[in-house]
């Protein structure tokens, strides 16, 4: 009966540091520097779109293979990096994720697309 | 055992004197509108380091993500009000509330205004300070549903025990590229102190946070 009992408590402990391994410290989202930094950079009128696109991207990797979740502005970021080097295929799909995944977004991202606004690429 | 009820009483009198002595944050505008996206500006700058608005700004955006905010693309918001002949950050503050309604569809809009930003050659030894107040609006009555003000500082010598200080000192020591200037590092923690959760004047919760609605000095009354 003892063995039984101990057990259930190891195996119950198990699972529950097992659950705080593969959350993100805590985290809600998946932050590893890529996206504050290219903020940063480009914020600063930093021109290298290729350097700051693979960081990113390497990131959401991260969160795709991981099962964690973009923050808030991640994707329509990577979406403005892409339209800046004429990529216009990657800016949509990414633009779309963002609005998928925070519907709080769709508004803008619909300005952005409509004749309202003119898109000028640096 | 009469011992045990002097201590007691005694821990009642003066935890209740230390729950008294704070004065309570009104919540009340913030927790009535409850926003649930926030655009953030560029911010305003007093400073002498021009980069210092974009570092704040930049570094705004992860503590208030986990607080549980959408936080809008800041630099492609900074992009909509430059390709609109829009650059400065005083005018940015100056387009009312009704247009950026229109284009950004956000609840909230969040004005910083950055006082003070890097190094202090006044004082005998460096020291880093940025000081920084923040501003958040309702889009649609333009009541403040919060503000607070914050200074952080690196001391560059002495104070070795100081937390902050140690985990200043390890943030710094990690590599800085050609773009950092050289508060980058501190804005982070500025904007981790500002944007920090449970305190008397903190900002609330967010409608995606798991701890929406548990904010620990709301469950002081």
């Amino acid at each position: 009966m003892m063995k039984f009992k101990t057990l259930l408590v190891v195996a119950s402990l198990l699972i529950f540091f097992t659950g705080c391994a593969t959350r993100n410290s805590g985290n809600l989202y998946y932050w590893n520097g890529s996206y504050e930094t290219s903020m940063y950079k480009y914020l600063n009128d930093d021109q290298d779109f290729s350097q700051q696109i693979s960081a990113m991207e390497k990131s959401a990797q991260k969160i795709y293979e991981t099962n964690k979740k973009a923050p808030p502005g991640f994707y329509a970021h990577l979406g403005l990096l892409y339209m800046n080097q004429g990529n216009m295929a990657q800016a949509d799909k990414n633009f779309n994720k963002e609005v998928k995944n925070f519907p709080e977004s769709q508004a803008y991202i619909a300005f952005l697309r409509s004749s309202k606004s003119k898109r000028k690429i640096k | 055992m009469k011992k045990h009820y002097i201590l007691i009483l005694f821990m009642v009198v003066f935890f209740a004197g230390c729950v008294q002595n704070q004065p309570v944050y009104d919540y009340s505008n913030l927790q009535q509108t409850k926003p649930k996206s926030i655009l953030i500006v560029m911010p305003t700058n007093d400073s002498m380091e021009i980069k210092g608005s974009a570092a704040i700004l930049s570094n705004a955006v992860k503590p208030l993500s986990e607080l549980g905010y959408y936080v809008f693309p800041v630099a492609l918001v900074n992009d909509t009000f430059k390709h609109n002949g829009i650059t400065e950050a005083f005018d940015i503050h100056q387009i009312s509330l009704h247009k950026l309604k229109d284009i950004f569809g956000a609840d909230a809009v969040l004005y910083i205004n950055v006082q003070e930003y890097g190094s202090n050659y006044v004082v005998v030894n460096t020291s880093v300070k940025i000081s920084v107040d923040a501003k958040l609006v309702d889009i649609n009555s333009g009541n403040i549903l919060w503000q607070k003000s914050q200074t952080t500082v690196e001391n560059s010598s002495g104070n070795n025990g100081d937390l902050l200080s140690m985990v200043v000192s390890a943030v710094v020591s990690q590599v800085l590229n050609s773009v950092t200037d050289n508060a980058y590092e501190l804005s982070k923690i500025a904007d981790a102190q500002l944007f920090a959760p449970n305190c008397n004047d903190c900002l609330l919760f967010g409608p995606y946070s798991p701890y929406y609605n548990q904010d620990k000095q709301l469950n002081l009354d």
